[in-house]
């Protein structure tokens, strides 16, 4: 493919190498940088000498954050959210995509219609929170899960992979007997992994970062995920009390300090964690994945 | 430093504000507004603690509370039955017999978690009966919360203050009307509204529908008062600034000399004056609607001396003595600011006095924030609003309580000398016990385990479910006062040394509390709701400008014309018109 | 994507049963589904009747006063609305024109690093932003673009003076798209560079013989071939000028920027969520939606009329 080989496509690829360089510069280093921070003395940040490097080394940010029960709490929480609803997103996904895969379905184009109309016609905030409290979901895990248990987007792209294995597979499954479910379930899903991983991931992704549906219908903060603790700690001014405590114990001798940047940084990379070790697992499953629904529409 | 949650709290709560009084006693003192609330005659309950408030009246005898005691015997008189702390032996108090759940939600300051069946709602529970279901949400959230139940008419059976207007609540047939309910099953609250008149600007057509928290005890708390580095102020040998325009010279003579920053804020509230307590009430100005000494009603921010404050703030920007960041930097990282020795001058709640000097003793020993006697305004006055004693307007009640009767006489139980001290102690026999007068007291081990902790005061108010923190209609504001770290220290600044430090003013009337608005009309209220809504987001948004530069000061005069235009005239009119009215149904009461 | 001939021939009738009966199988599965979207996603459809109302919470949506189209003639005599809208059309509008390009650009230079495993690492480098929560972002941005935060630090040690970032009206919208381009430009990417390695070899080697030079290729076969890519995702990005991400804008805004900052949702959620004004504020809400409907429809019948692929 690179058959051209002239001087200054040399030049240009020293320059797009280096160029390369900087965007993956810039894209890690507010990463690093909140690392840096969470891991560095209290009292160098206080004073505002972590800038590149960290300056002394106290964990006493990430101590503090697991001293937190409202933090282990809400990371419980969105860990049960995330794989519940990532779970039910799935089935429900697939057992539209499916279907919909079918040439043959009668009435194929209206669902599709419906549910692409959806995408972009929408009730609202209010009504829906008004539905979903009517439902009597207020205050559960459910008002996080059941609205947004498909998206028409991963919809479509899933559909789009179904629609791309080859009829034969089944045909003979079909004259032995086996219905859809079955074949579904033995034949086509096992095919499906790269599609399955790459949804899980997006969905799961959606799940673990989302925090204003549970702002809106989670009323008992026991219950809050992961993000809306973030929230309170990095926006609504709501000092962590482990780093007020630590303002008292500081007059000792010795104290390690704990800033309150600091302490908010550990607390942000810690609930990226999960995210950052599950990505490079499934990214190799998700570029086809996302591809091959994309590519068609 | 975990007083700015309660702050943070506070700005959500809107109409009332409640604040803990950072200060050191060491007996909690049961005030004579107690008084007439004794539970002589409370559904026949008699209890331990009824005797503990009225012991405890003679601790207080010098407080100078408006009420004084009358009751006081009587409640003495009939506590007799009670005495080893334990609990369930109060049947006869039970308002139920079968168990009965309340549901209560609140705004929750982040250093008190609200927790689950502690020692208070254990002791509500043995002495009444009710189960108190308490939900608690982050403090800066509960607006939004309350709105979406609000939609969804899902409400709790009590719950505080939201954006929601009372009157838009009671037209919506949302509240339950109380008044008749006092009158019969609630003597302790009746005899509380007889106490208050003032009270009844809180009622909406004559009906009561909010219910106010009682300070119980003393109110040390002396507003929102100046703050400056005294240690710099020493060391350039410059005298203590006693005016405003003083302060400005001092302050930018100091972040030159220093090379540091000048005064730091939190946000739009303090400076530009949305909040309940700003430094300008100290200079004269005002923000929203105040009252002036003839009860006359005036909004502040299309007056002079508003844009005197404008200007005054104008030039400290100018002139790097006033943190350009103000109104972007929330409770939290205003602590960490002046707690990192940069800056030289706060004006905001002393609450936080005492954290911010530890932070900075950490960094600097020799630095310190001191109080400033209250600062002269261009006129040469000197004036400052205090909190009120009692927060009005703090408890809802759902018009959808399943027994508004048990509910009421739940409530009246709460505002009585029993519920105070639960409120206040817990549990008897668990977190506290009544000594050979009567009076609670700490149990020992409570006093080891919390005195001790590293954040024993809030700790032990969300270990225990106590103070303001929990579900408090009756207030024992300096119960846990003893938990505080730094309490024994005669340097602190502790609300007692505020209060000390303010006493003459706070006593002599330059340091008031505020005048409660005046009963509306639906058509008034909504009135000053639209245009509070076309004015104030606006006039915060400009009058920011206009101090940071970003708007020419020649437009000014303009642009307060054009606020006129949206009805800021009209908003202190309209409270005229209805305090005149007011004033006229009280005169025929 | 047509349907079988749903009733459209009475002949057919039969024939049309016998296939419904065959796939009542795949019907059955689609009974959960097509009840997800009947209740959750067509019930607050319905529920929008309120904004013709005006809704009393305890009267319920039926008992509450029909009140026609008076919430919509309320904002939109509203000179304060319509700065909404255009602060909420600039917002997207500089999302598409800014941020919708760039991947299509990183798409095609992660193509031409030469080493696959280079490819590879810039890639998974680039999507981590993704999965970044927008709290985490937005708490980002304004601790790295406060007084003393490493912007400014940054900007000193080059010589520069310090700015307030944050509190400038001129700099909140290049702070809103460059964190999103700084968050999604890797992730955008992914579906061009899917797109990328699906073009035909045989096109790049015709090129070749016809002696076309990199940049030639890059313009006569790549984008040509990723084209159809390109088109369905900028018809989903102008459908979606309208919802610009109202959870970023809300954590990253002040007073002193609203007069830029302040977009329709944010407007619908502080007068509806904060300040109990539903009828008004799902009113105003309908109308962002309805333009959105407005939009995509419009952008997907110009891709059809220029002949390039469309949503449907």
């Amino acid at each position: 493919m690179n058959i051209n080989k002239g001087k200054g496509y040399r030049v240009f690829q020293i320059c797009n190498a280096l160029l390369m360089a900087g965007v993956c510069l810039v894209v890690l280093f507010p990463l690093y940088y909140m690392f840096i921070v969470s891991i560095s003395d209290g009292a160098a940040i206080m004073s505002g000498q972590v800038n590149f490097l960290p300056k002394g080394f106290s964990l006493r940010a990430y101590r503090a954050a697991f001293k937190n029960n409202d933090f282990l709490k809400s990371y419980w929480n969105t860990i049960v959210i995330t794989v519940s609803g990532t779970a039910v997103n799935l089935i429900m996904t697939t057992l539209f995509a499916y279907p919909l895969s079918k040439q043959t379905l009668p009435g194929r184009t209206f669902f599709m219609r419906m549910a692409v109309f959806t995408m972009f016609f929408t009730g609202g905030m209010i009504p829906s929170y008004m539905l979903v409290t009517n439902l009597g979901l207020g205050n559960t895990y459910w008002a996080l899960i059941l609205p947004g248990a498909i998206s028409v987007y991963n919809m479509i792209i899933m559909r789009t992979f179904f629609e791309g294995i080859p009829a034969e597979l089944t045909e003979v499954a079909y004259i032995d007997g086996a219905n859809d479910i079955q074949i579904l379930w033995k034949i086509i899903l096992p095919l499906s992994k790269p599609i399955f991983f790459t949804l899980l991931l997006f969905y799961a992704v959606g799940h673990w970062n989302g925090f204003f549906n549970a702002l809106l219908y989670l009323n008992d903060k026991s219950r809050y995920p992961i993000q809306m603790f973030v929230r309170g700690v990095v926006f609504s001014g709501e000092t962590l009390s482990m780093a007020m405590a630590s303002y008292n114990s500081s007059s000792e001798v010795g104290a390690e300090l704990l800033s309150e940047e600091g302490a908010k940084y550990a607390i942000i990379i810690l609930s990226m964690i999960p995210i950052l070790v599950v990505f490079p697992i499934v990214s190799r499953y998700f570029k086809s994945g996302v591809m091959i629904g994309a590519v068609k529409g | 430093m975990t007083s700015c949650n309660i702050e943070q709290n506070m700005k959500m709560e809107g109409t009332m504000k409640r604040k803990i009084v950072a200060l050191f006693m060491t007996m909690a003192l049961m005030a004579g507004t107690m008084a007439g609330c004794g539970n002589s005659d409370a559904g026949g309950s008699s209890d331990a603690s009824s005797d503990a408030g009225s012991t405890a009246q003679e601790s207080s005898a010098e407080s100078a509370e408006e009420t004084e005691g009358e009751n006081s015997e009587e409640s003495e008189a009939e506590s007799e039955e009670e005495n080893q702390g334990a609990s369930g032996e109060t049947a006869s108090s039970l308002l139920t017999e079968e168990p009965v759940t309340i549901t209560f939600m609140r705004g929750e300051n982040s250093a008190i978690p609200v927790q689950d069946n502690v020692a208070s709602t254990r002791q509500i529970l043995e002495r009444t009966g009710i189960d108190l279901d308490i939900t608690a949400v982050p403090g800066s959230d509960y607006n939004t919360k309350m709105t979406a139940l609000y939609a969804a008419n899902d409400m709790p059976d009590i719950f505080f203050a939201f954006n929601m207007t009372k009157r838009e609540m009671v037209e919506d047939g949302a509240l339950l009307a109380l008044s008749d309910l006092i009158d019969e099953y609630a003597p302790n609250i009746k005899a509380y509204y007889d106490k208050n008149p003032y009270l009844y600007r809180t009622m909406v057509d004559g009906e009561i529908y909010s219910l106010p928290q009682k300070r119980v005890d003393q109110n040390l708390e002396a507003g929102c008062v100046p703050f400056i580095r005294m240690d710099l102020l020493e060391d350039a040998g410059l005298p203590v600034p006693t005016t405003w325009k003083e302060l400005a010279e001092t302050l930018v003579t100091l972040t030159e000399k220093y090379n540091m920053e000048g005064w730091a804020a939190r946000g739009s509230g303090r400076i530009i004056g949305e909040s309940d307590y700003s430094w300008l009430d100290s200079f004269g100005a005002s923000f929203s609607h105040y009252t002036d000494k003839d009860g006359t009603w005036h909004l502040g921010m299309i007056e002079d001396k508003y844009k005197d404050a404008v200007l005054f703030l104008k030039d400290l920007v100018e002139r790097g003595a006033l943190d350009e960041e103000w109104l972007t930097t929330d409770t939290a990282g205003w602590q960490e600011k002046l707690g990192s020795g940069n800056y030289l001058f706060w004006y905001d709640n002393p609450t936080f006095a005492s954290g911010i000097n530890t932070a900075l003793s950490a960094v600097n020993p020799d630095a310190r924030f001191a109080p400033l006697e209250l600062l002269e305004d261009y006129d040469g006055n000197v004036f400052n609003y205090k909190q009120p004693t009692h927060y009005t307007d703090t408890f809802y009640i759902s018009a959808d309580v399943e027994d508004p009767v048990l509910l009421i006489k739940f409530l009246d139980w709460c505002y009585s000398d029993e519920g105070a001290v639960t409120f206040g102690y817990g549990r008897e026999g668990e977190t506290y016990y009544l000594d050979d007068d009567g009076n609670p007291q700490w149990l020992p081990e409570i006093l080891e385990k919390y005195a001790n902790a590293e954040d024993g005061y809030y700790q032990a108010s969300s270990d225990m479910g106590v103070n303001n923190g929990y579900f408090c209609p009756a207030w024992m504001n300096l119960t846990i006062e003893v938990f505080r770290a730094s309490s024994n220290n005669p340097d602190e600044l502790t609300a007692q040394y505020i209060y000390d430090f303010y006493e003459e003013q706070l006593n002599d009337g330059t340091i008031v509390e505020k005048t409660l608005l005046p009963p509306m009309t639906v058509e008034q209220d909504a009135r000053i709701q639209e245009i509070k809504q076309a004015v104030q987001d606006t006039a915060i948004t400009e009058f920011s400008k206009f101090v940071m530069g970003q708007r020419p000061i020649e437009e000014y005069d303009a642009f307060i014309e054009e606020l006129k235009g949206l009805g800021a005239q009209e908003w202190a009119d309209i409270l005229n018109e209805a305090e005149t009215a007011f004033q006229e149904t009280m005169e025929g009461l | 994507m047509r349907g079988m001939g749903l009733g459209n021939s009475r002949r057919d009738r039969k024939k049309l049963w016998n296939q419904i009966y065959r796939n009542r199988w795949l019907y059955l599965m689609m009974v959960l589904p097509v009840a997800y979207f009947i209740i959750f996603k067509f019930g607050p459809i319905y529920g929008l009747q309120i904004s013709f109302r005006d809704f009393r919470v305890r009267r319920g949506i039926w008992g509450s006063e029909w009140v026609g189209l008076k919430h919509f003639r309320q904002y939109l005599t509203n000179p304060g609305f319509w700065i909404l809208v255009k602060n909420t059309i600039l917002l997207g509008i500089g999302q598409v024109l800014f941020v919708f390009p760039i991947p299509i650009i990183f798409a095609l230079l992660v193509n031409e690093v030469r080493s696959k495993k280079g490819q590879r690492l810039i890639q998974n480098i680039s999507y981590l932003p993704h999965f970044v929560s927008v709290v985490v972002v937005a708490s980002m941005v304004t601790t790295f673009l406060a007084k003393d935060g490493i912007i400014n630090k940054i900007i000193a040690m080059l010589g520069g003076s310090g700015h307030l970032f944050m509190q400038d009206p001129k700099w909140f919208r290049p702070v809103y798209w460059i964190s999103n381009l700084w968050q999604e430009m890797g992730w955008s990417a992914i579906i061009y560079s899917a797109a990328l390695t699906n073009v035909d070899e045989q096109l790049y080697e015709a090129a070749v013989i016809d002696g076309a030079n990199r940049w030639q290729q890059t313009v006569h076969v790549t984008l040509p071939a990723i084209k159809p890519t390109i088109s369905i995702m900028l018809i989903m990005a102008i459908g979606n000028i309208m919802s610009v991400s109202f959870e970023k804008v809300l954590l990253l805004q002040n007073a002193l920027t609203y007069e830029v900052s302040d977009i329709i949702s944010t407007f619908v959620y502080r007068q509806g969520l904060s300040g109990g004004q539903y009828s008004y504020s799902t009113a105003v809400d309908m109308f962002s939606t309805v333009t959105n409907f407005v939009l995509i429809l419009v952008a997907n019948r110009v891709c059809k009329l220029l002949g390039e692929t469309s949503l449907w």
